[in-house]
């Protein structure tokens, strides 16, 4: 590794004492007491047309503002991928929950008693809630077959080797709803301005999404800098702050514009948990050719995805699927079409993974059933498939280094005693008798850092640099946002860094989109790798600005060392340079420079072909869990995670190895203990945090992770996307070790007790036994 | 009302409704924005701070609960250019992420070393267990305690435990007065009561109350907060029962060596009730006056054969058994005057005595109740069944009791052929409403374990 200052070193978060005094300010903690506060009238249907709209006449409606369909004087939708997603329900209604009337009052019991005093009539018509009744076409409510969005990749001769094959073998695999549970739920606060603009503060991820969103509903779009927008401190968003607070932005804009008056809407958790977006539920079929000695010669996969009643991010969410669906194996024979479909239930959305989590849950369990059904060790089926630098993706894109998969899984294959502890627990639960059972299970996935194709070339992410010459302080001007992950701490390390500069002279301030330049959403894994690496060249942008000033005073040359100019004679530090180039260029206070994301050359994704380069840098993970299994109450508990990272460039290993612990818990949760469906009238069935549980401190298992490094051209000093990875691999782990304690196979998410009983049952009415040993 | 209290070390007063949380005295009049709201039905611990010694979640506490009380909240322990060891550790090993639990989670990490100098991991999960996190996976925020402790943190912590003058009321205006009331003794209490001509809202720990409070019903109701109350407070002897008053916590439950040694069944479920926030402030007249199938009190006396003492008009006290004590799904034989004064529990002077209290929620702490089962096995020299007590709750409207099993097994020498047969029972008599075919199968295989670990 590089002999580097900063860049390594287990750094202490910039943010951390003031969110561990309590001084950080969150949207909630700042808002003005004077502000009107917000409501939404919703649709209590899932599917219906609007007969009227009932504003009572005994309530003085002077004293409120309100908003319909019929009132929005510029476009009715809120602009992301596609413009489908209505501000508020027109005509018809399309998903319970949907916002009919906006509502802004000057205090809470006012605000009660006017939405109260609203109802919306609905003609109902019969809702389709599922993925089957989607597909069966019950009702057509969404373009001319209910598909959101098709995607299909094929690579070399799928029939032929399934002709050839000594065995087929078939899966199909389900995974459920996940809410994000943002400690911290949506919200956010708007104010007028005199100009006819807005200003929009809030928790979120994605400035200019809600930026382009407000501009577009506002009719703003030939002012653009009239609507800015400012992130608050971000109580965690895990992709639930992505997407959403476009539509609250909107909202709370339209509702300020319209009283004139600041108003403030922060979701109670009720109404975040019942009306914000999901993890997209799926339904995965694979069809794999195997030879006998486990090696896969072809694969037919069938994607799924529940996209709800609009694309919102369902396009890139289905795009990912695909692209991971055959994970970290080289599979030289595939056929994988992929489907978002339409329901009327509220708008799914992005969450940590984006697709991948579930596509490789299902790819990983089917790996584990060939195992099964070939007699094999789930991690020999595994080795003998692993992928390996010149190998291809189905989509044609050659891996060219940066294969790191056979390494992450041997090396925790070894940490954790796999083979010798997988071998005694079948031994020990063969008897049927122990109620308490052990189990273990291993997966190994990867993900793609950046935005999936051409969106990294497409984006031309920008980032500034700034030197405040009075203070000696260098800023970064980017449009990521710190929502726990760290880059308000990474950022500033690699530009510390670049510029050989202590990490104290430099700043980041959370993004307001009236200074900073575009860099892109805070989303896809994509801010310590690609954002990065602009800010590095952004910053030498800004030292060779100086040099050349300095270079051109002087009339001699100056090599950058350690934060200063050098020759011969003389030395400059950046800050003293700095103040000799204002002084040059009429007295300014400020120099600045700009970076903007380069497309590399020779590297291409083609979307018509859907082929190409899809990621330029591969983050690998492999994990072993240990569980405890509780025949009697069909508990299932993590004990311990094993875990290896391939993550190019570990920047911060305290915040790398911090996502990589909690994003494999989100993953544990989803897989085991986060039970979420819909009611019949296409509600979620969870209202609170009771009612929905994620894993407390005694739910979740000891961690040891490792951190292995292969630098990856594309990304800053070699840095990979880390952020989604660990959401990617714990499902399909933990329901291996619930396999190997257990005997029983589960083909769906969450294991909850419930369905581990219904499994545990049905093996043993095959078995006969009172139980099933081990998993062979 | 004048709201005292001291925050801090400060004495603070200020003018609030007396039904004012106390998470937003907090925020609102105090301007301490520490303490956050994450859910506002004491499910994350966000909220959470150390009011006399005891983590609660400061969304479940009125101001007029709060009224004389000490709290620490997380601007109590360091601020950012001058932090404590604890926030120090939490910092540097990574234990902060997205911050938004972390006050909360730093005060119960706070509040369990008060009372626990080195507290080995389980403890520490234990402690924390109320206080969700969603970024960390808890891992680093382990270390950052351990390491805290390791530094010597618990030695230097200036206990901020300390007794509590309950005898001055809080200062209400004459309006509020009339509706709300903050009794210092039981006699104040009944005649309370015995005036009132509209039904109170008693208030004990209001675990239950305030998360189920729709809107300012709280504040347009009258109230009676009766957790001052000295003779609700005590768990003592009476003759061959002991006595447990209906406002003792289920923290004091757990902490109990009368209730360790003689009545293990009830520490063991207020254990399972909750986590440490709620158990502060949840009590056990509270959870038995909820009269629910998931009330895990109600299951646990159930099988102690738990008489009720109730106290009204004139001071008039009787008794009645806990099994008719509770008439129906939240129905209780309690009348408008009457309050529930304490819970009775007969010491058995039997040699051999087996009791467990299993719950199995959606997970392990934080959770209501899937399947809970109360049990108790006597035996006489022999080996012989002399009495058998099984109550399973959260699986009909009140917890109930399996009579068929007990009496199956009453005057008999159990063996393995024998548990398997009344844990088919068991699960034959419960009748959940979801998940049906699951939690027949869980009371069975519950039954079947009992009586095999106590055989």
């Amino acid at each position: 590794m590089p002999d580097y200052n900063i860049i390594g070193k287990p750094v202490a978060r910039l943010d951390g004492y003031g969110k561990a005094s309590g001084e950080a300010l969150y949207i909630g903690d700042m808002l003005s007491k004077s502000a009107w506060v917000c409501g939404v009238v919703r649709s209590e249907s899932a599917s219906g047309v609007i007969r009227r709209i009932v504003f009572q006449d005994s309530f003085n409606w002077d004293k409120v503002t309100t908003i319909t369909a019929k009132d929005l004087k510029s476009v009715n939708y809120v602009a992301m991928i596609r413009p489908d997603y209505p501000i508020l329900a027109d005509e018809e209604v399309i998903f319970s929950t949907q916002g009919v009337v906006l509502v802004a009052a000057p205090d809470e019991d006012t605000l009660k008693s006017a939405m109260s005093a609203i109802t919306v009539e609905i003609d109902e018509l019969p809702p389709v809630l599922t993925i089957e009744e989607s597909i069966t076409k019950k009702r057509v409510i969404y373009g001319s077959d209910n598909t959101i969005d098709e995607f299909s990749v094929s690579s070399g001769n799928t029939e032929a080797a399934f002709a050839e094959a000594d065995r087929i073998i078939e899966g199909t695999y389900f995974t459920g709803y996940q809410e994000h549970v943002y400690l911290e739920t949506q919200g956010m606060t708007a104010t007028p301005l005199e100009n006819g603009g807005v200003v929009i503060t809030g928790s979120l991820q994605c400035p200019h999404y809600v930026h382009n969103a407000a501009v577009q509903a506002l009719g703003l779009v030939d002012t653009p800098e009239k609507v800015v927008i400012k992130q608050a401190m971000t109580g965690g968003g895990f992709g639930g702050k992505e997407d959403y607070p476009s539509i609250l932005g909107v909202w709370t804009a339209l509702l300020a514009l319209k009283s004139g008056r600041t108003v403030k809407f922060i979701y109670g958790r009720e109404e975040d948990m019942l009306c914000t977006t999901k993890r997209h539920p799926s339904k995965i079929s694979h069809k794999t050719a195997v030879k006998n000695d486990g090696t896969i010669t072809a694969m037919e996969i069938d994607i799924l995805l529940d996209g709800g009643a609009v694309t919102t991010m369902s396009k890139v969410v289905l795009s990912r699927s695909i692209l991971h669906s055959t994970g970290c194996y080289a599979i030289p024979n595939a056929r994988i079409r992929g489907r978002a479909m339409a329901t009327n239930t509220p708008p799914n959305g992005a969450f940590r993974g984006f697709g991948a989590p579930q596509s490789q849950f299902a790819l990983e369990r089917h790996l584990d059933k060939i195992a099964d059904e070939l007699g094999l060790d789930p991690l020999d089926v595994r080795l003998k498939n692993i992928m390996r630098v010149g190998d291809k993706f189905p989509y044609g894109q050659v891996l060219e280094s940066g294969a790191s998969a056979e390494r992450v899984l041997l090396n925790v294959v070894e940490r954790s005693k796999y083979r010798e502890k997988r071998a005694k627990y079948i031994c020990e639960n063969m008897d049927n008798k122990t109620r308490l059972r052990h189990g273990i299970g291993l997966s190994v996935i990867l993900h793609g850092g950046g935005f999936t194709g051409a969106g990294e070339d497409m984006m031309g992410t920008k980032v500034k640099v700034e030197i405040d010459v009075n203070r000696d302080i260098i800023s970064i001007l980017a449009s990521s946002a710190e929502m726990g992950q760290g880059a308000s701490t990474v950022l500033p390390m690699l530009a510390a860094e670049t510029f050989g500069v202590p990490l104290s002279c430099v700043e980041y301030d959370l993004p307001d989109t009236s200074i900073v330049p575009n860099s892109g959403p805070t989303v896809a894994s994509r801010t310590t790798m690609y954002v990065g690496k602009v800010l590095q060249n952004a910053s030498s942008n800004l030292i060779s600005k100086i040099k050349s000033c300095l270079e051109a005073t002087a009339k001699v040359q100056f090599r950058y060392e350690k934060g200063a100019f050098i020759n011969e004679v003389k030395k400059y530090s950046i800050f003293e340079a700095a103040q000799l180039y204002c002084k040059e260029n009429g007295s300014c206070s400020k120099i600045s420079a700009e970076a903007i994301y380069e497309p590399a050359a020779g590297y291409s994704w083609d979307d018509e072909k859907y082929e190409g380069t899809a990621y330029k840098g591969y983050s690998w993970m492999a994990q072993v869990v240990e569980v405890s299994v509780d025949m009697d109450t069909y508990e299932v508990i993590p004990e311990k995670s094993t875990i290896a990272v391939e993550l190019g460039r570990a920047i911060n290993p305290i915040l790398a190895s911090g996502q990589i612990e909690g994003g494999t818990l989100q993953s544990y949760g989803w897989a085991n203990t986060e039970s979420l469906s819909l009611t019949n009238d296409g509600k979620y069935t969870a209202r609170h945090l009771s009612g929905y549980a994620v894993p407390t401190t005694l739910d979740a298992p000891s961690f040891d992770v490792e951190l292995l490094e292969e630098p990856c051209d594309f990304g800053a000093l070699g840095a990979k996307g880390i952020g989604e990875l660990p959401m990617d691999g714990g499902a399909p782990a933990m329901a291996a070790a619930v396999q190997n304690a257990t005997g029983v196979f589960a083909e769906k998410i969450p294991i909850s007790g419930e369905y581990l009983f219904s499994l545990v049952e049905s093996n043993m009415s095959k078995t006969g036994e009172t139980g099933a040993g081990g998993g062979k | 009302m004048k709201l005292k209290l001291t925050i801090n070390g400060e004495l603070q007063v200020c003018e609030v409704h007396p039904m004012k949380r106390l998470l937003d005295v907090l925020r609102d009049d105090i301007q301490l924005k520490g303490a956050k709201e994450g859910c506002g039905k004491g499910e994350c611990g966000a909220c959470a701070v150390i009011m006399n010694g005891r983590l609660v979640n400061s969304c479940m506490v009125s101001a007029l609960r709060a009224y004389g009380s000490y709290i620490t909240t997380i601007e109590g322990l360091g601020c950012s250019v001058a932090p404590d060891a604890l926030q120090t550790a939490f910092v540097e090993e990574g234990a902060v992420q997205c911050g938004f639990c972390t006050p909360g989670m730093i005060l119960a990490a706070r509040a369990l070393l008060e009372r626990k100098q080195e507290p080995d991991l389980e403890e520490i999960k234990t402690a924390l267990s109320g206080n969700l996190c969603r970024c960390t996976g808890y891992e680093r925020i382990f270390r950052a305690i351990n390491r805290a402790v390791k530094e010597g943190y618990s030695k230097n912590i200036v206990s901020s435990s300390v007794s509590v003058n309950n005898e001055c009321s809080p200062e209400l205006n004459n309006e509020e007065k009339n509706c709300y009331y903050s009794p210092r003794n039981l006699e104040d209490a009944v005649n309370i009561l015995s005036k009132m001509e509209s039904k109170l809202i008693i208030i004990a720990g209001g675990t239950d109350v305030f998360p189920n409070a729709k809107n300012d019903e709280l504040k347009l109701k009258s109230v009676m907060d009766i957790s001052n109350i000295p003779e609700l407070k005590n768990i003592s002897l009476e003759g061959k029962y002991i006595r447990i008053g209906s406002c003792v916590t289920n923290a004091e439950l757990m902490e109990s060596s009368l209730l360790k040694g003689s009545a293990s069944l009830i520490v063991q479920a207020a254990s399972k009730s909750g986590a440490v926030a709620v158990q502060n402030m949840a009590t056990i007249g509270g959870n038995i006056m909820t009269a629910s199938g998931e009330a895990d009190m109600i299951t646990a006396l159930m099988a102690l054969d738990a008489d009720i003492r109730i106290i009204g008009r004139g001071q008039k006290e009787s008794i009645i058994p806990l099994e008719k004590f509770i008439d129906g799904y939240r129905s209780t034989v309690l009348k408008r005057d009457e309050l529930l004064k304490e819970i009775l529990i007969p010491i058995s002077s039997a040699k051999n005595k087996y009791e467990a209290f299993y719950k199995r929620g959606t997970r392990r702490a934080l959770t209501f109740s899937r399947v809970a089962l109360a049990c108790c096995i006597e035996k006489d020299a022999e080996g012989c069944v002399t009495k058998a007590r099984f109550v399973a709750g959260s699986m009909s409207p009140v917890p109930i009791r399996l009579r068929d099993v007990e009496s199956m097994l009453t005057g008999r020498k159990v063996d393995a052929q024998f548990a398997e047969a009344a844990a088919r029972k068991a699960g034959a008599i419960v009748m959940p409403r979801k998940e049906s075919a699951y939690r027949k199968k869980v009371t069975e295989n519950l039954v079947r374990k009992f009586i095999l670990d106590s055989y």
